[in-house]
């Protein structure tokens, strides 16, 4: 699953990966400032909370977790 | 689920918070009206442009008619062709006016005399780091004290008397259900792009839907079916991430690189010389060349003739250095090391290329000040695409277009919103209305059992991503669609949601239903081939009967259907 880990000691809680994500993957954790990844299975992999983390404290996988349908 | 209902009222609502939306209420602002600009996500970071990039085209005064031409040639003239040359004139006024609003770092490239300094042919401005450029709208909006809404995800608009006079909707995470009265509402949402890409993830063509549910007439729904050719592993439509055509060719890189080149088939055959029309021919401008729709016909017929898969092949090319060299080209900080991440070295291997969906516009007709056929109602951007008739038959145009497309209707749509504003009167919404309003937007919020909104996304996507039912069409399988989408529209009054989040996917699911509904209407009423319109039972161009739009605008039971003349005397290029 997409975001792989955040590294927490290294969070600021200046939830930037919470505005980026268009898929409101992220939630906030009120009591302990810190991002919590509520719904892994609507990620997209656009990796914009990865680039945009000020301190780099998120890392991403590079897969969807939901498979599209085929084309052809 | 919170039990509040928040009341805002202002004087021009702008749904949308990307490229379209931003310009829009800083003109809203400039008139000396209020805005108040909603965003599903956040305001800057949303829309295309943050995550699909691009540079804006900017057409100098000089080249104008040639670029108008160019573009009605491409549109088989199908175009506005009054639209198109007032959008191409007022690209150049408008970056310069953009052009002050940026701060210090981000801001168009100039040459040492001062001037915009333009690229690809001479025609696209180039913006020193785009993902800095809406941010820096959000600024000077918030500067000039408009209010900014962000995770507030608008599904409803409001209409007293014929007029749309607000719109409604609910916070993604908290729930609150919105109530926001206004004398005029911009929609700058986005076209449809039925959750295809990663990249396009947020947009899906909820404006339209809510365009269409109100009333508002649609133009050109036949070609809001984009489809393109790309890299597999990663923006192949099976797993996320960037496309490698922005790397190397389009006006993006400045690389020069021709697919011609690149791309081949099965038997290592480099299959693109095969079809004629493809790529830049002698005369055409360079900055539109890259054509993508024709080039997802080329390979839709080599897998056919069973030369497939196709590869880009980029071994020993000189392309492959900087393609290899993350660090390098105009890359957006999200897709740098992508190809390293997955494990493919491109020096020593061929990588499978594939048909990829996208879709991309959305057909609400708008005019010249981007006044749709309802009044109090204005769309700019993406949602525009195919209704404006700006392009003509064509789904998309790369190269940047739709970010000058949405900074020119923008800037139309917040001028002629803003200086309505002080006529119109102010209307009040009832408590009634509100209960029923939001009654119907938070009904899925109820229900245990019913209709799971993520199978109904999937739903959609199964039917409109089948190339055979959006792209190569005819008659039996536009009708098959058709039924399918009527089906699963059937189903949507069952849809569940257990919080805030799903509810998101519930509207989302709702509003790609009516956009592929659109799609499929117009394409069954089109009988002919034309541009990105391929009808297998109708394939020539027949300008005798169909230099036609399509109109679509919702009747009592069903969609409401009839053609309009282009008028193509009045024009400056005619069809023969």
């Amino acid at each position: 699953m997409v975001p792989k880990k955040i590294y927490e000691e290294m969070c600021i809680g200046c939830k930037r990966c919470i505005d980026v994500c268009t898929e409101d993957v992220f939630r906030f954790d009120e009591v302990r400032k810190k991002p919590i990844v509520k719904y892994p299975k609507d990620c997209v992999a656009c990796m914009w909370c990865e680039a945009f983390c000020p301190v780099g404290a998120i890392e991403c996988e590079y897969t969807r977790p939901r498979k599209m349908p085929e084309v052809l | 689920m919170a039990e509040v209902n928040k009341m805002l009222s202002t004087d021009v609502l702008v749904i949308g918070g990307g490229m379209a939306a931003l310009p829009a209420a800083i003109k809203v602002l400039d008139q000396g009206a209020n805005v108040i600009v909603a965003d599903k996500s956040t305001a800057g970071w949303s829309g295309q442009v943050p995550l699909g990039g691009g540079h804006i085209v900017c057409i100098p005064p000089d080249k104008v008619e040639a670029s108008v031409k160019y573009l009605v040639k491409e549109g088989e003239y199908l175009n506005d062709q009054e639209f198109t040359e007032a959008y191409v004139k007022d690209t150049y006024p408008f970056i310069l006016e953009m052009d002050k609003w940026l701060g210090p770092i981000y801001y168009f490239r100039k040459d040492l005399e001062g001037n915009l300094w333009l690229r690809g042919g001479g025609v696209a401005a180039v913006i020193q780091r785009e993902t800095g450029l809406l941010p820096m709208l959000l600024r000077r909006i918030l500067e000039k004290g408009g209010k900014v809404l962000n995770k507030v995800f608008m599904v409803d608009l409001i209409k007293h008397d014929g007029r749309v006079v607000g719109a409604v909707g609910f916070h993604y995470q908290t729930g609150d259900f919105y109530v926001i009265q206004a004398k005029s509402v911009i929609l700058a949402c986005g076209g449809c792009m039925y959750k295809s890409r990663p990249q396009f993830h947020v947009n899906c063509g909820e404006g339209v839907a809510m365009a269409y549910k109100a009333g508002a007439e649609m133009r050109n729904a036949e070609y809001a079916n984009m489809f393109t050719v790309s890299d597999k592993p990663t923006a192949g439509h099976n797993a996320g991430g960037p496309r490698d055509e922005r790397l190397i060719d389009g006006p993006s890189t400045g690389a020069t690189a021709d697919r011609r080149i690149l791309l081949e088939n099965a038997l290592g055959e480099k299959f693109l010389y095969k079809y004629p029309g493809l790529g830049p021919n002698p005369g055409d401008p360079p900055w539109f060349g890259r054509r993508a729709s024709r080039q997802v016909y080329a390979v839709y017929k080599e897998i056919e003739a069973g030369r497939g898969p196709i590869y880009q092949n980029l071994i020993g090319h000189p392309e492959a250095a900087p393609l290899a060299d993350h660090t390098k080209g105009m890359l957006q900080e999200n897709y740098r090391n992508k190809m390293a991440r997955m494990g493919i070295d491109v020096n020593k291997e061929k990588v499978e290329w594939a048909i990829a969906p996208e879709f991309h516009g959305g057909p609400i007709r708008i005019n010249r000040h981007s006044e749709t056929s309802l009044p109090g109602l204005y769309a700019a951007g993406d949602i525009i695409w195919q209704g404006s008739a700006n392009y003509g038959a064509v789904a998309f145009l790369p190269g940047g277009n739709p970010m000058s497309l949405a900074m020119v209707t923008g800037f139309w749509a917040g001028i002629a919103a803003g200086q309505a504003a002080g006529n119109l009167p102010e209307s009040k919404v009832s408590k009634a209305e509100v209960n029923q309003l939001r009654k119907d937007v938070l009904s899925p919020l109820g229900k245990k059992e019913g209709y799971n909104p993520y199978d109904a996304v999937k739903d959609v996507q199964e039917v409109v991503f089948k190339l055979k039912n959006s792209f190569i069409k005819r008659e039996d399988r536009l009708k098959n669609a058709l039924d399918a989408i009527g089906e699963i529209e059937s189903k949507l009054e069952n849809l569940t949601a257990k919080d805030s989040h799903e509810l998101v996917r519930c509207h989302e699911a709702k509003a790609m239903a009516t956009n592929a509904e659109l799609l499929y209407q117009a394409s069954l009423s089109r009988k002919e081939s034309r541009g990105c319109h391929i009808r297998e039972d109708y394939p020539d161009k027949d300008d005798k009967n169909w230099l036609k739009w399509i109109i679509l605008k919702k009747g009592d039971a069903k969609t409401k259907s009839w053609t309009e003349p282009v008028p193509i005397e009045r024009y400056k290029f005619k069809s023969s």
